[in-house]
């Protein structure tokens, strides 16, 4: 099929393939899944130029899908999600500064790939280990419980600064903390994705978990609540410059919106400790596409 | 921390849920279909006059059109969980 704002023909049956893949996932792990849908789409044929923008536009529409899922639920935490928007546009705008300052040295790129890659390796690692450690701890005390939080330090310590003012989220079962500790999560994660590009959901559903002490459950959806905001703003900065077909998008968004369903009901199959399991393989395909990138196997 | 998990009250059989799911979509691509050859294609051409004219008009509407569909996507895909009894799901607390 013709697309005739981005002057290609690409089938759409693939655009929506792509759609319903990374809707699965988004529903599921809260991502938004640009890592994945941006390589598939150019390969498909997209133009470079309308890669990122037209998967922010079809992100925000999958993303309200999932949202809204989540929400019936009870999986979605609207006050700690509006409070942790502020503090990622902030962050998302200091790490678009970060990179332009970067970009007048040599190879950039290959110093944010290489930023990119320990920080998903990280992630990894740590979720992995936790993940595995909090399934044993269920098996063995025989705890019937829908989460268990293996590694709360952070947590504990995050909860014991007392800088004012101070906001209870009974929604994710937190009795205090600083606002501060919120909109700095916020604000570290925005400006990853403001330098990264992409990534945000990998690095923020695991801080929500380890770092504020969220429930799983109550971070993914919290975060697909933050992926609409984000990728709404991206989709309007993209599409001012003209890098969004938005026929393209809608055609995605089709496929999306029921494998975000279908993630998002997923998720109430599975326990906090097996979902952030499963969530650790994921940074580890971010880490295969930028090395691709880098090793210039793949040009998205 | 952990917060308990309710007790399973509703048992769906395997096999009744895997022919809904396989129900829901094919009855989905059929509306998908009908959608996209016709709302989809009948968009195409003005969104393309628009976009050569004025970007920042083109950048609102084609924010608007998809939280829309999102809406709209959203009710279709959920009545047809509820329709196809897909929905007892969501009643089925994390178990594995």
């Amino acid at each position: 099929m013709e697309f005739p704002i981005a002057g290609v023909t690409v089938d759409p049956i693939a655009l929506m393939v792509i759609g319903f893949i990374v809707g699965v996932l988004g529903g599921f792990f809260g991502v938004g899944g640009g890592f994945l849908a941006a390589p598939f789409m150019f390969w498909i044929g997209v133009p470079m130029n309308f890669v990122v923008g037209t998967d922010l536009a079809h992100m925000t529409g999958k993303s309200i899908v999932a949202f809204k899922r989540h929400r019936a639920l009870g999986h979605v935490d609207m006050k700690l999600g509006a409070l942790m928007i502020l503090g990622t546009m902030v962050g998302v705008e200091i790490g678009a500064q970060v990179i332009e300052h970067l970009e007048a040295r040599q190879s950039v790129d290959m110093v944010i790939g290489i930023i990119y890659i320990v920080i998903l390796a990280l992630v990894t690692m740590f979720t992995a280990y936790e993940a595995v450690r909090s399934l044993r701890m269920m098996q063995s005390d025989q705890i019937d419980v829908k989460d268990v939080i293996g590694f709360q330090g952070i947590a504990k310590r995050i909860s014991s600064i007392r800088i004012p003012p101070m906001i209870s989220f009974p929604a994710s079962g937190i009795k205090e903390i600083s606002v501060w500790m919120v909109v700095g999560v916020g604000l570290f994660t925005g400006v990853l994705s403001g330098m990264l590009g992409v990534g945000g959901g990998f690095v923020r559903m695991p801080m929500l978990v380890y770092v504020l002490g969220i429930p799983t459950h109550v971070a993914v959806g919290t975060d697909l609540f933050e992926i609409i905001f984000s990728a709404g703003y991206g989709t309007l900065t993209h599409a001012i410059k003209g890098n969004v077909d938005i026929i393209m998008a809608l055609a995605m968004h089709t496929g999306a919106a029921i494998g975000a369903q279908i993630g998002a009901v997923s998720t109430q199959y599975f326990t906090g400790p097996r979902i952030r399991l499963f969530f650790s393989f994921l940074p580890l395909i971010g880490i295969l596409m930028v090395v691709l990138r880098l090793t210039g196997v793949i040009a998205v | 921390m952990p917060d308990k998990t309710e007790k399973d009250q509703t048992q769906v059989p395997f096999g009744e849920l895997l022919r809904n799911f396989v129900i829901e979509l094919i009855v989905y691509g059929i509306l998908i279909a009908i959608y996209f050859y016709v709302a989809l294609r009948f968009l195409a051409n003005p969104l393309a006059a628009l976009f050569g004219n004025n970007l920042a008009a083109y950048a609102v509407i084609s924010l608007g059109l998809i939280v829309v569909q999102a809406v709209f996507l959203e009710f279709v895909t959920s009545l047809l969980f509820d329709y196809l009894g897909l929905h007892r799901l969501s009643s089925r607390p994390g178990k594995h």
